[in-house]
């Protein structure tokens, strides 16, 4: 099978459309995995998470319902949002194969449990060529991390399920999916769990990318450290109750408190990006755009009702180097960057 | 103070035992007698069980890493080695002319600190020596998948949205023809 594997630039000389081909975009996010496929119009998407439990702790008939994986070991890792669910009642933390953007050093021997939730994910493709483009993140300006790991992890992955695959930058895949209108013209911005993911785009040519090492994971980690108490749980009040509109309206006081310190913890975060876009722009983007551009906000952390206009708040108060025609949501920020990743595989496979 | 080796054979898994720096199994490293304690320690936590201590005669200690590194020092070294050796020449000729003109002299070594300052600047990936290795040995550090004693149960997966396939078509189309025709 591994001979029939074509990789990255390969792919455009492979094939023409055909029906026995499915084109797949692959979302490779701390927080969730999300895929697109085009003989569907459904978006599917599992969380990226699992929890590895002893079987001796766990019957097997209690795990009626539950998404698990079994080992010939007997060892069993409840995956998805029930882990997610599983630890947060028995106060323990998930494991997760991704940290902070990339493939985890510290969970790599749970490449098995995430190769098998890809394969779940992407569903069957009996009989047929899939070609898939998955997304990794641009390297990190303010942390030194190398994503050829990551790449390469789930380069493997994609090989072991006999999927031809090219890496996209997640960022450059929320312009293919956002600014058509705009000939795909604009600055796409991810604000993922682990990452806030940058693409520059003009024309459809990628112009400069960058990431950060912040984004929802450090919220939540300076907004646990600074109530001390457990990321999830504020995780969990944040996915639950957080609004950025700056009106808290619950009344429970723990939950207000950490409600209020989401709050402010968001408005660096954003301050904290528009900083890093203003200075990577001055500094590394040759391109003259006369033309006004559109910001698009896309991923998990910008889901919370209010972000965008937050952004739009925050940024106003500073000089861009650029012309800014709007600032918007991407049509749906947990699956924008699925389906851009599936427009550009489409494109690749179907200019051939 | 007495040294050992510590060969860890099974692969990808990230070892941090204190006073020596993070790495990537599998691995061979060098270990001091008296750390022996807290490096077993270290691994039973990482739960790694296929590795073994045996005594160390060189003196250098060894990781996987080192052998890349001194695979590409050779080319760069030589060009290096002929950088310097040019440099010399250059100094040595300007000393013995004994020249007044301190304009030239000046220029001369404007020029040599441009060839130092690009020295400096020399990336192994940029001049396409190590690349490849560097790829061969990432890959060999990712563990092999095997998932023919695994069973998935249940539906994790959820549908999310809905996608206008109209929308992607019109999409892929614009983005083709941008592509064909270089951004025009």
């Amino acid at each position: 099978m591994s001979e029939d594997i074509v990789k990255d630039e390969t792919i455009k000389k492979k094939i023409k459309k055909d029906s026995g081909v499915i084109c797949v975009g692959l979302d490779c996010g701390t927080m969730h995995l999300v895929c697109s496929r085009s003989d569907t119009d459904e978006v599917r998407v599992t969380r990226n998470v699992f929890l590895p439990i002893d079987k001796d702790d766990i019957s097997i008939n209690k795990l009626t319902d539950i998404s698990y994986v079994k080992t010939e070991d007997d060892d069993i890792f409840i995956i998805g949002s029930d882990a997610f669910e599983f630890a947060n009642l028995f106060g323990q933390t998930v494991s997760r194969p991704m940290e902070r953007g990339l493939i985890s050093p510290k969970e790599i021997s749970a490449i098995d449990v995430l190769t098998l939730m890809i394969k779940d994910l992407i569903g069957d493709t009996t009989d047929k060529d899939v070609y898939c483009s998955y997304s990794i993140p641009a390297e990190a300006i303010d942390e030194a991390r190398s994503v050829t790991y990551h790449e390469n992890v789930f380069a493997r992955i994609l090989n072991n399920l006999g999927v031809n695959h090219t890496s996209v930058n997640e960022a450059m895949a929320i312009i293919y999916s956002e600014c058509a209108k705009e000939k795909f013209s604009g600055i796409g911005i991810s604000f993922g769990a682990g990452m806030a993911n940058v693409a520059i785009s003009y024309k459809g040519v990628e112009a400069h990318t960058f990431s950060t090492a912040r984004s929802g994971d450090w919220i939540d980690k300076q907004v646990a450290e600074a109530l001390a108490m457990i990321p999830n749980r504020v995780t969990n009040v944040k996915e639950k109750y957080m609004k950025l509109t700056g009106e808290v309206t619950i009344k429970n006081k723990k939950t207000k408190r950490i409600l209020e310190a989401l709050y402010y913890y968001h408005k660096a975060l954003i301050e904290y990006t528009v900083k890093k876009i203003i200075e990577e722009f001055d500094e590394k983007v040759d391109i003259e755009m006369d033309d006004e551009i559109p910001i698009v906000i896309s991923g998990g952390t910008s889901l919370p009702e209010g972000f965008v206009n937050l952004f739009k708040s925050v940024i106003s108060n500073y000089e861009l180097p650029f012309e800014v025609s709007e600032i918007r949501a991407a049509k749906n920020p947990l699956t924008a960057v699925a389906n851009g990743l599936l427009i550009r595989t489409i494109a690749d496979v179907k200019g051939k | 103070m007495k040294k050992l080796k510590l060969v860890i054979k099974e692969k990808g898994k990230y070892i941090q035992i204190p006073g020596i720096a993070p790495f990537r199994t599998p691995a061979s490293v060098r270990i001091n007698k008296s750390n022996l304690p807290l490096v077993l320690q270290v691994l039973h936590k990482c739960a790694v069980s296929d590795f073994e201590i045996v005594p160390d005669d060189n003196t250098e200690p060894i990781t996987e890493t080192q052998p890349i590194k001194n695979k590409k020092d050779p080319e760069i070294n030589d060009r290096l080695d002929r950088l310097e050796s040019l440099l010399t020449t250059l100094v040595s000729k300007n000393i013995s002319q004994k020249s007044n003109n301190s304009e030239q002299i000046t220029n001369r070594l404007g020029r040599i600190e441009r060839i130092l300052k690009t020295s400096d600047r020399f990336d192994l990936d940029d001049i396409g020596i190590g690349k490849p290795r560097v790829e061969e040995m990432e890959d060999q550090y990712i563990p092999e998948i095997d998932l023919s004693d695994m069973k998935l149960s249940g539906k994790s997966i959820e549908v999310v949205d809905k996608k206008s396939n109209k929308d992607v078509d019109d999409a892929v189309d614009l983005l083709s023809s941008l592509t064909r025709n270089g951004g025009k």
